[in-house]
């Protein structure tokens, strides 16, 4: 686990405007075995004012997972600005969408995205997809900021 | 010579033989030396030979004459252009339907520049034509613009072919105008199917996506909800098992928030529908254009909203507002969504002030705007997603609505050939450009 390094675990930043997704990644996330901590951000504007605010701080490392249908600044411009802020860039960023339109999962590759998982309707799928992706969490190497 | 002129010779002089024998019977010539008799009929015959040479060479000319005034009328009343050029362009020959193209009287053009007529711009263009035909490159064609104001210039393409003398060349000219206003209205048109292709494609997508994300929800916490059902009752068989009241957890609060959340996401699905709904009837709408009192349609707007724009303590100012013919109640749909959306994204921070006006321009279309003082859409991003279906400027739930109403508007603008648009206004907030074309009337 994340703390066997005597490290800060890393906490998991979820920027979602649906309560209800938001709460089905975090249930599917305990359920899979990642007891790291959570934050949800409601939507770009929230998500971008934390990482100003918290992304830089050094004791800290995140782990971004991001919405794109977002209302206001929607994810694919919050990954932008992220990946043109020199000191937020190294910062890791699973888009977590509904959206599999191939020119948005293009655009998120281009802008620098980690990874790209789209949110499948069933409920054993969307099981699934969340325990890859705290296997994913698990074995992950944050770099300091 | 050749043996046929050379018969044709000997035939004139039987035939001259004939009418002078004729002529010296009714003469009665008197018998004199038969040697000077000789001469003088030799040279009586010459003298008739002569004369019916003489004829022929009459009903030559005049057919030739006339097979030059068919060929001229040909020429002079072609449906084409002709024109007749020297290697400095300018203009030896040109014929009726040439001058009339080159909208000038056909004395005023021998001596001039053929380019002089024609629009500057495609100079060089024509210029590099000639070089080409008097290079004797064959066929050549090019399209050049006359120099005509507005309506009176013309599209003409040019055929031309070098003259065997070398010094001059043979212009074709037709008017290819309107052929060509039809391309370019063809490929405006193609432009238009492609975006609206595009637009479809993208309406597909995010209508399908906007209405997979409460579908998510909706199976996501019924699979919650049937594991903490089968949880519930395992509990209620052996009560013994529950020591820290998880029974009355899952039954008092988990499971009713799960049956909250699926509910929640059913009534999102059923707000995107109707809005999905109302958008898909706009696409059999007939539009049933009238001329419509602006000031009138407006005014009727604001007294339905007097009770939320007192509400919001906002300030309407309406400037005059000039008629247009359009769809009364599709017109009244777009400017309440503009009136509704200044209300609904108004800056907290300072009072609403929405200011309405209009204007003719010089070509008859008519345009309205509407301008705010709210949050305002600075990124150009947002100014042009706020047209897509279910776009939010807001979390969903901070503002009412299913986020079509400009979805809608837009579509009902296009209808009406016109466009809708959004801008910056000064000093904050969005002003909204309304354009109706000109459609005729008054």
């Amino acid at each position: 686990m994340a703390e066997e390094n005597n490290e800060m675990p890393i906490t998991i930043l979820i920027a979602e405007d649906d309560d209800g997704h938001a709460r089905l990644i975090q249930e599917h996330l305990k359920d899979a075995g990642v007891h790291n901590p959570i934050h949800r951000l409601r939507d770009g504007e929230e998500t971008l004012a934390f990482l100003e605010k918290s992304g830089k701080d050094k004791d800290h490392k995140y782990l971004l997972l991001l919405d794109i249908k977002m209302p206001g600044i929607d994810g694919i411009q919050v990954l932008k600005k992220l990946k043109a802020d020199e000191r937020l860039k190294t910062l890791p960023v699973i888009m977590v969408t509904t959206t599999d339109d191939p020119r948005d999962i293009e655009a998120c590759y281009r802008a620098g995205c980690s990874n790209y998982l789209v949110k499948p309707v069933g409920f054993t799928a969307f099981a699934e997809m969340i325990t890859r992706l705290g296997l994913f969490i698990l074995i992950i190497k944050v770099p300091k900021v | 010579m050749k043996p046929e002129k050379n018969n044709e010779a000997v035939a004139l002089r039987l035939r001259a033989e004939q009418r002078l024998s004729g002529r010296a019977q009714a003469a009665g010539a008197p018998a004199a030396a038969v040697d000077a008799q000789r001469l003088l009929q030799e040279l009586q015959i010459h003298q008739v030979e002569l004369e019916m040479q003489n004829e022929e060479l009459r009903e030559a000319k005049a057919q030739t004459e006339a097979a030059a005034a068919r060929y001229a009328d040909l020429y002079n009343f072609a449906p084409a252009g002709y024109f007749t050029l020297g290697r400095d362009g300018a203009i030896a020959q040109a014929n009726l339907e040439g001058a009339r193209l080159l909208d000038c009287e056909r004395g005023g053009l021998t001596g001039k520049r053929f380019g002089a007529f024609l629009a500057a711009a495609g100079l060089p263009e024509f210029n590099a034509f000639l070089e080409r035909v008097f290079a004797a490159a064959p066929a050549q064609t090019c399209e050049v613009e006359t120099a005509g104001r507005g309506d009176a210039a013309r599209t003409l393409r040019l055929e031309a072919a070098l003259c065997a003398e070398g010094g001059t060349c043979r212009v074709v000219a037709a008017d290819i105008t309107r052929q060509k206003a039809c391309e370019r209205d063809l490929e405006k048109l193609n432009a238009g199917l492609l975006a609206k292709n595009r637009e479809f494609e993208d309406f597909l997508f995010i209508t399908s996506h906007d209405l997979r994300s409460p579908l998510v929800n909706v199976v996501g916490f019924l699979g919650y909800l049937s594991r903490h059902c089968a949880e519930a009752r395992a509990l209620q068989a052996a009560p013994a098992a529950d020591g820290g009241g998880r029974l009355k957890e899952l039954l008092g609060s988990i499971m009713p928030e799960e049956l909250d959340c699926i509910s929640a996401s059913a009534a999102r699905m059923d707000s995107l529908i109707s809005g999905l709904l109302r958008m898909a009837r706009l696409g059999t709408l007939e539009l049933k254009p009238e001329p419509v009192d602006m000031e009138s349609l407006v005014d009727g707007i604001l007294k339905t909203m007097a009770f939320r724009l007192n509400e919001a303590g906002a300030e309407v100012k309406t400037g005059k507002l000039p008629p247009c013919t359009a769809d009364k109640d599709r017109l009244t749909l777009v400017f309440s969504n503009l009136l509704d959306n200044a209300l609904k994204y108004r800056d907290p921070l300072r009072k609403l002030v929405i200011t309405i006006s209009g204007e003719i321009a010089e070509s008859g279309a008519v345009s309205y705007t509407v301008e705010d003082n709210g949050r305002g859409l600075n990124a150009e991003e947002a100014r042009e997603k706020i047209w897509k279906p279910f776009y939010r400027c807001k979390p969903r739930g901070a503002v009412p609505g299913e986020g079509v109403g400009l979805t809608i508007s837009k579509r009902i603008m296009e209808k009406h050939g016109g466009v809708i648009k959004a801008l910056p206004a000064p000093g904050g907030g969005t002003v909204f450009t309304v354009e109706l074309p000109f459609k005729g009337g008054k």
